[in-house]
């Protein structure tokens, strides 16, 4: 990977900045927000090698992690990060980023319909709120 | 005192049992709950960006309803909680998003602000001066806090994130016996379960198995969507691991009805997959033979 000032500070990173009023240098690896996350076995890169990746102006790429869709946002790594980052809110850049884009994550009709039935409400509108924007 | 009460999506439809003991319980200690006019749902998840304020509008309105009616906002469910008191956070502090979103619903948000406040609270202090008629003698509870109800604490202000007490405190008022164990505050996957089930499950096994190792019964919840992945995934990790044992999960009110002799037509067990009555048979109501 070839950096430079320019891909470290895109457009994009700035954008994601602007979207979860986080700051992504804040972040300095020491591996709380992982240690901490209960969805950190489903994700590769873990939480904060997704913070890495952002650093290194590497949005793109974070946006095709498991851990956006992992991500539960229970705010154990925001309510730990030493740096005060809130790691929920970047997550959540990410997703609508890309749910912006028109593609949405989950659509409920694509639900088994015997879950849709099963499923609390509040189940429902929180995975239609996250996965479809 | 009078509160103005905020049932949210699910309890009035897919979770009778917390509802009905919600309202038994607020009758039987003299808690005044009056139903907001014209409530929706407080849509679920408290928006995380800085550019959505469309997350916030059905949270908004029901807080300047309930300070139309001139009293403190109260919910039971930890989601409508989060989402509802974050807002109120926000309406402090963030005067843009507050005149968006007074300009959209063309409603002016009260200075003073409004209060929001869990139910759990207002049984703690109403039950400090009750003696529970049918004490939970020896039944060891597994609070399950989950992470909406506490999480991020200076905007909830609800309990200490990494060791809450409240809930072990009603459990100690009710007679009955809390347990401490590891994975109380840890996330259950929530809505994360309806995308992929394996991390809800993973969760679940932790939760569930770190109560049961130390030595919970029962747990005790005051989520409808940690209620259901604690079922959903209990049930289906049941399935393909023998070795795995399941813990019937009760809403914190059920507890309370229970402790304070309700009638059985409060105690609606039809929406647990586990059911919870083996576990506290020696307090449930004597059922007339018709």
């Amino acid at each position: 990977m070839l950096l430079s000032g320019e891909r470290v500070r895109s457009r994009l990173v700035t954008k994601v900045e602007e979207m979860s009023g986080q700051r992504v240098l804040g972040c300095y690896q020491c591996g709380k927000c992982t240690a901490g996350c209960p969805m950190a076995s489903f994700m590769d890169p873990v939480p904060h090698g997704v913070m890495r990746l952002l650093q290194l102006g590497q949005v793109s790429r974070a946006m095709r992690t498991a851990a956006v869709w992992m991500c539960a946002s229970c705010h154990s790594c925001a309510s730990r990060c030493p740096r005060g980052v809130d790691l929920a809110r970047v997550m959540e850049s990410l997703r609508l980023l890309i749910l912006r884009g028109g593609e949405p994550k989950v659509r409920p009709e694509g639900l088994p319909a015997e879950l849709l039935m099963r499923a609390p409400q509040q189940a429902l509108v929180s995975c239609a709120r996250k996965y479809q924007g | 005192m009078k509160y103005s009460y905020f049932p949210g999506c699910t309890l009035p439809t897919q979770m009778k049992n917390f509802e009905l003991t919600v309202r038994w319980t607020a009758r039987r200690l003299g808690i005044e709950l009056e139903e907001l006019d014209s409530w929706q749902c407080c849509q679920a998840v408290f928006p995380l960006s800085t550019d959505s304020p469309m997350g916030l509008v059905a949270s908004f309105r029901a807080l300047i309803n309930a300070h139309q009616a001139g009293r403190a906002l109260v919910t039971c469910c930890s989601g409508c909680f989060h989402v509802i008191k974050r807002t109120a956070h926000l309406m402090a502090r963030d005067q843009e998003t507050r005149q968006k979103l007074e300009a959209f619903c063309e409603q002016e948000y009260p200075p003073e602000g409004v209060q929001v406040l869990h139910y759990l609270d207002l049984l703690l202090s109403s039950l400090e001066s009750v003696q529970p008629p049918v004490p939970l003698k020896d039944l060891r509870v597994g609070a399950y806090y989950g992470c909406l109800l506490l999480r991020p604490e200076d905007e909830l202000g609800f309990d200490d994130p990494e060791d809450p007490q409240k809930m072990e405190r009603l459990v100690r008022l009710l007679g009955a016996e809390p347990v401490l164990y590891a994975y109380r505050t840890e996330c259950c996957g929530s809505y994360s379960s309806l995308l992929d089930r394996a991390g809800a499950e993973a969760a679940v096994r932790a939760i569930v198995s770190s109560a049961r190792r130390a030595g919970a019964q029962v747990l005790v919840t005051s989520c409808p969507l940690c209620f259901w992945n604690l079922e959903e995934s209990s049930l289906a990790l049941a399935t393909r691991e023998p070795s795995f044992a399941p813990l019937p999960v009760l809403y914190f009110t059920q507890l309370v009805a229970l402790a304070l002799a309700a009638p059985d037509e409060c105690l609606d067990w039809s929406a647990h997959r586990i059911d919870p009555r083996p576990a506290v048979a020696a307090f449930l109501p004597e059922v007339k033979e018709a």
